[in-house]
């Protein structure tokens, strides 16, 4: 799951990044022909971008579409003999499960693990700082009661601790006044700039930008965007307020900055460093004042469609990335050991494996056939002298079986919703457990691997083939547990092996498979296992937990000393 | 340009025991306030001599002793590094969080009379 919500995460960063880049690149134009408040506004397409995970395969086939029928000799006594009704599961639906066990040491977990982590540690470390920064200026300071044409849910105050204005606080916001003598023109100016911050919500937009850093606080770009904002920000601000100001007042306004700026300067100690960048931003800010130009309706109009067209490209561009990374693993299916070539390949989607039934069905040399009828494709399988009819159709979820011709009952192989059999290239696909349970009786087993994962997968990833086990009996009402027909030892016995190797789990030890427990919710089946090392008096436990799908989801062992 | 005098941490607890008797010490009354044993008396000698160097304490002679007097007045100094403190966690992390008139940190006199000079103000 982490894992996931990771890739989205740096495909959404990548977008992020690329239109930020795109944007300062026509920094130098859009500065000359676009207004102060665009080039402000313009960083929000960059963090919705990155905030909102957008993904579609361009591929996906829909699963009902009308497609040109492969038809084969058909056999008028063979379509007597299926007619069946896949489709309606009014009965009590059998359910089966076939845990298989594929292990990888995956690359990706560790680094979802880092990002977590550094993204918890940036945000903590900067909420820290702004709370302990609170404090002490609240403790230091003092309240100004008597303000005139201040919002009512503003406060304000006055402190020593401060060289300049600033508004704190995104839900009891405070202005704060540093402590020195100012006069009515000056605090007029002060006024109009940070209750213009004030108005249009300027706090709101700097801490989703820092929310939105700390998420992505890997990707060096979200730096420079933030820089952008922030430059931005102050030089909106002071175009919206000078612009309807006199020549006059305009220079008196940059006076008043100016002189706040030298006052503290001759209190204070003196500079360690001197950067340039407040040079700079200072320069662009009065530049700005003094070009007041505003910008026509046109001009506005095609920004603002230049800002809508590269949004929706770059958000169409991660969604399709995201979803075009759906379908790069390697399928390959392993019959005896063997892998096996398929025709029309394997792919997974929405992670579920699907392999074309035909191919699949023909390589692992089953005597099949297969028919098409109106939707409905019938599997003909012939295995120890039986001859078993699968029934699937497009879109749903349940197989009819039908066995010598004789009983017909439902079945519901525990896949969600969405993994079920679909057409694409007018090839059908089945979820790879299906092919799984159509044959019960051979060995195969799925391997799907990651195909950047490579190297790590391969020193790490193995397999297990275990056999199958029959078949449980649910109720249509989910809440009551199913009942287990049968235990299969060989199956059991291999787990519990294969889980304590994981762990290094060196002692000589019997054990006892003590319960089972099966999930309707999650589609999982749970084995409790007790195992007594020889050596000891105690006994230690081991919780092997199995998805759908075969993956072990987790192997619990915090009673097991290793 | 008045300079906040920057005193070790040594230094500084040497004033808070001058602050605290308000009258001119000598070395060994500094020292008889210490905690048992702390520092030797050239040790504090040796840290008077360096306030005094640094303008927070001055030295008079009381009978051939020398004898100190806190210059430092407790309460700026309080408040210069509280305002050290915010000014560091704003410059950190807050800026991002808080809309201000200008970046304190970011200039230096003589980018101001650039500026003054580059817009004729």
């Amino acid at each position: 799951m982490l894992i996931e919500i990771f890739k989205r995460v740096l495909l959404m960063s990548a977008a992020g990044g690329a239109l930020g880049v795109f944007w300062l690149c026509l920094k130098p134009v859009t500065r000359k022909v676009f207004s102060p408040k665009w080039q402000y506004y313009i960083w929000l397409t960059v963090l919705i971008v990155m905030i909102i995970p957008v993904s579609f395969s361009p591929l996906k086939n829909h699963a009902y579409v009308s497609y040109e029928v492969q038809m084969q000799n058909m056999n008028a006594d063979e379509i007597d003999a299926a007619t069946m009704k896949a489709g309606e599961t009014t009965a009590p639906v059998e359910i089966y499960v076939k845990p298989k066990i594929v292990v990888t040491q995956n690359v990706m977990r560790r680094m979802s693990f880092i990002w977590l982590f550094g993204a918890a540690t940036v945000f903590g470390v900067k909420l820290i700082k702004y709370l302990a920064f609170l404090r002490a200026i609240r403790k230091n300071s003092t309240a100004e009661d008597n303000m005139q044409g201040i919002p009512k849910r503003l406060s304000v105050r006055r402190t020593h601790t401060l060289d300049a204005p600033l508004i704190v606080g995104l839900v009891k916001p405070t202005l704060y006044l540093p402590d020195m003598e100012l006069t009515k023109i000056d605090m007029n100016y002060i006024f109009m700039h940070e209750l213009t911050h004030y108005r249009r919500k300027d706090i709101l937009y700097k801490w989703a930008a820092m929310l939105i850093g700390s998420v992505h606080w890997f990707n060096p770009l979200v730096y420079a965007v933030l820089k952008q904002i922030d430059l931005e920000c102050e030089v909106s601000c002071d175009f919206e307020v000078t612009s309807n100001l006199s020549e006059a007042e305009q220079n008196n306004y940059m006076n008043m900055i100016l002189d706040m700026m030298t006052n503290w300067r001759s209190n204070s100690r003196p500079l360690t460093t001197q950067m340039a960048s407040g040079k700079k931003i200072l320069k662009r800010r009065f530049e700005m004042i003094r070009n007041n130009k505003k910008t026509g309706r046109f001009v506005s109009a095609v920004s603002i469609a230049a800002a809508a067209v590269m949004l929706s490209t770059a958000v169409f561009a991660g969604g399709a990335a995201s979803g075009l990374t759906n379908g790069r693993y390697v399928v390959t299916v392993k019959d005896a050991g063997e892998k096996l070539d398929l025709t029309n390949g394997g792919f997974v989607e929405n992670n579920v494996t699907y392999v074309p039934l035909r191919s699949t069905l023909e390589k692992l040399g089953a005597d099949a056939k297969i028919e098409w009828d109106n939707g409905q494709v019938y599997s003909y399988i012939t295995e120890d002298g039986q001859e078993r009819v699968y029934s699937i159709k497009i879109g749903s979820d349940v197989i009819g079986v039908s066995v010598n011709n004789e009983t017909t009952k439902n079945v519901n192989l525990l896949t969600d919703e969405k993994s079920v059999p679909m057409l694409k290239n007018n090839v059908t696909y089945v979820p790879f457990n299906y092919v799984d349970y159509m044959l019960s009786s051979n060995d195969i087993t799925l391997s799907v691997q990651d195909k950047n994962d490579a190297e790590a997968d391969a020193k790490a990833e193995y397999e297990v083939t275990v056999g199958t086990y029959k078949a449980y009996e649910v109720q249509e009402n989910k809440d009551v547990p199913a009942v287990f027909n049968e235990d299969n030892p060989a199956f059991v016995k291999a787990s519990v092996e294969e889980c304590l190797e994981k762990i290094n789990y060196n002692l000589p030890y019997t054990y006892e498979l003590k319960h089972k427990e099966y999930n309707a919710v999650e589609n999982t089946v749970k084995f409790y296992v007790e195992i007594k090392p020889e050596s000891s008096d105690s006994y230690d436990y081991l919780t092997i937990v199995y998805s759908h799908n075969g993956e072990i989801w987790e192997i619990s062992d915090y009673y097991l000393e290793k | 340009m008045k300079k906040t005098k920057e005193i070790s941490d040594a230094e500084l607890e040497v004033m808070q025991i001058l602050w605290k008797h308000n009258r001119p010490m000598k070395v060994q009354e500094v020292c008889d306030e210490l905690v048992e044993g702390k520092w030797e008396y050239r040790t504090v000698a040796t840290l008077l001599i360096r306030m005094r160097e640094k303008g927070a304490v001055e030295c008079k002679k009381d009978n051939k002793v020398n004898v100190y007097t806190p210059v430092l007045d407790k309460d700026n100094y309080t408040k210069s590094q509280t305002k050290n403190f915010v000014q560091k966690l704003y410059n950190g992390s807050v800026k991002d969080l808080a809309v201000s008139l200008f970046n304190s940190d970011d200039m230096s006199e003589k980018d101001i009379e650039e500026i003054r000079r580059m817009f004729k103000l």
